[in-house]
């Protein structure tokens, strides 16, 4: 591996004739600003395959809580839990969501933390803050989707926590969106293939909730986003080529 | 600065001139590691490889320069697939990373390519 650096510096010590103060410090100028330059785009297109198998672990994660979300009270079903006393199904059922959504909100906080550094090194390699217009449009979208989400709850009150979990699930695609766009320039597909997954779920449970009174169809959209969200990490994990091993 | 005429201003060049006077950062493959612990906390040899293209004897002196500087500590780790050397930032090397990312966006950029201005 060629080290200018390394070289830039030992020609500088070693030199044996005069060096005049000027010549000094254009060539330590040029070393340094050449190596810290040439380091931060090597790093930026090796950080790209790396982040994205790092992201499979994200769509893995959040598809297996969707998942468990809907799967585990069927199974449960299926044994003598229907038989237990109402609060301790309710308990159960609120400790196995709150299990699946912590977890995946870690794995989500570790990410999103690994996303912003990324943008920090790009950001100060080309000398700008690329992402105001991406923030103010995504604490638009989120906005909407309170309110949007609200006043589907206080029309809709039966459906209330199937309204709660699309909008909560609606503002996390908007914000992985954010987050996607701070970690890559571009954006990979199977970025844009989870965000539009969960934005056509939330939509079309919105709709099957709101105006079709087709609860089922809740459970329908967020099962197809979870199988997509699983795709994508399957993509994510063995299908990209720039990918890297072992970290 | 950042007007893309490639000029430095003489603090900058003091800076930089500080940072890469210091033996453990005047290499640019101990430069890139530090660039890619700092982002990352904490990575697999194997990935270090992949990143630096070094041959691993030379790979594992970068890092014990690091690690001898207290910027980086390194650890054998136990999976599935064997043990596994990871080396990981310490809270000296975050500082250290830190100063680089200044350096980095105090660098004149030329706006239309969005690329640091060639010397």
């Amino acid at each position: 591996m060629v080290e200018p650096a390394a070289k830039g510096f030992k020609l500088l010590h070693s030199s044996p004739g005069p060096m005049s103060k000027e010549s000094f410090v254009h060539e330590k100028e040029d070393s340094a600003r050449s190596d810290l330059r040439d380091s931060a785009r090597q790093f930026l297109e090796f950080q790209r395959g790396f982040l994205r198998r790092r992201w499979a672990s994200y769509y893995a994660i959040w598809a297996s809580a969707v998942t468990g979300y809907f799967l585990v009270p069927f199974l449960l079903g299926l044994t003598g839990f229907a038989s237990l006393p109402l609060a301790i199904r309710l308990l159960t059922f609120a400790g196995i969501d709150l299990v699946l959504t912590g977890t995946a909100l870690a794995v989500t906080v570790l990410l999103w933390g690994l996303a912003t550094r990324t943008s920090d090194v790009r950001d100060a390699a080309g000398g700008r803050r690329s992402l105001t217009g991406s923030r103010n449009l995504v604490r638009f979208a989120i906005t909407l989707a309170v309110v949007v989400g609200a006043v589907a709850v206080s029309t809709r009150s039966e459906f209330a926590s199937f309204l709660v979990g699309d909008t909560s699930l609606l503002i996390l695609s908007f914000l992985l969106l954010l987050h996607l766009r701070r970690a890559f320039q571009p954006i990979p597909f199977e970025g844009w293939l989870a965000a539009s997954s969960y934005i056509t779920a939330a939509a079309f449970s919105y709709v099957s909730l709101l105006l079709l009174d087709f609860p089922l169809g809740h459970e329908i959209a967020w099962s197809a986003a979870a199988v997509v969200w699983f795709g994508c990490a399957a993509f994510a994990r063995f299908g990209v080529r720039e990918s890297v091993e072992g970290s | 600065m950042g007007t893309g005429t490639g000029s430095v201003a003489p603090e900058l060049l003091a800076s930089l001139g500080e940072q890469f006077s210091q033996e453990e950062l005047r290499s640019s493959v101990r430069i890139l590691i530090m660039l890619s612990l700092g982002v990352n906390r904490r990575m697999g040899f194997l990935a270090l490889l992949r990143l630096s293209h070094c041959a691993k004897g030379s790979l594992s002196y970068h890092l014990k320069q690091l690690e001898e500087a207290g910027l980086i500590r390194t650890s054998t780790v136990f999976t599935l697939g064997g043990p596994r050397v990871v080396a990981e930032i310490t809270d000296k090397g975050r500082a250290r990373y830190s100063g680089l990312i200044d350096e980095l966006r105090r660098l004149p950029v030329n706006h239309e390519t969005a690329e640091p201005v060639s010397s």
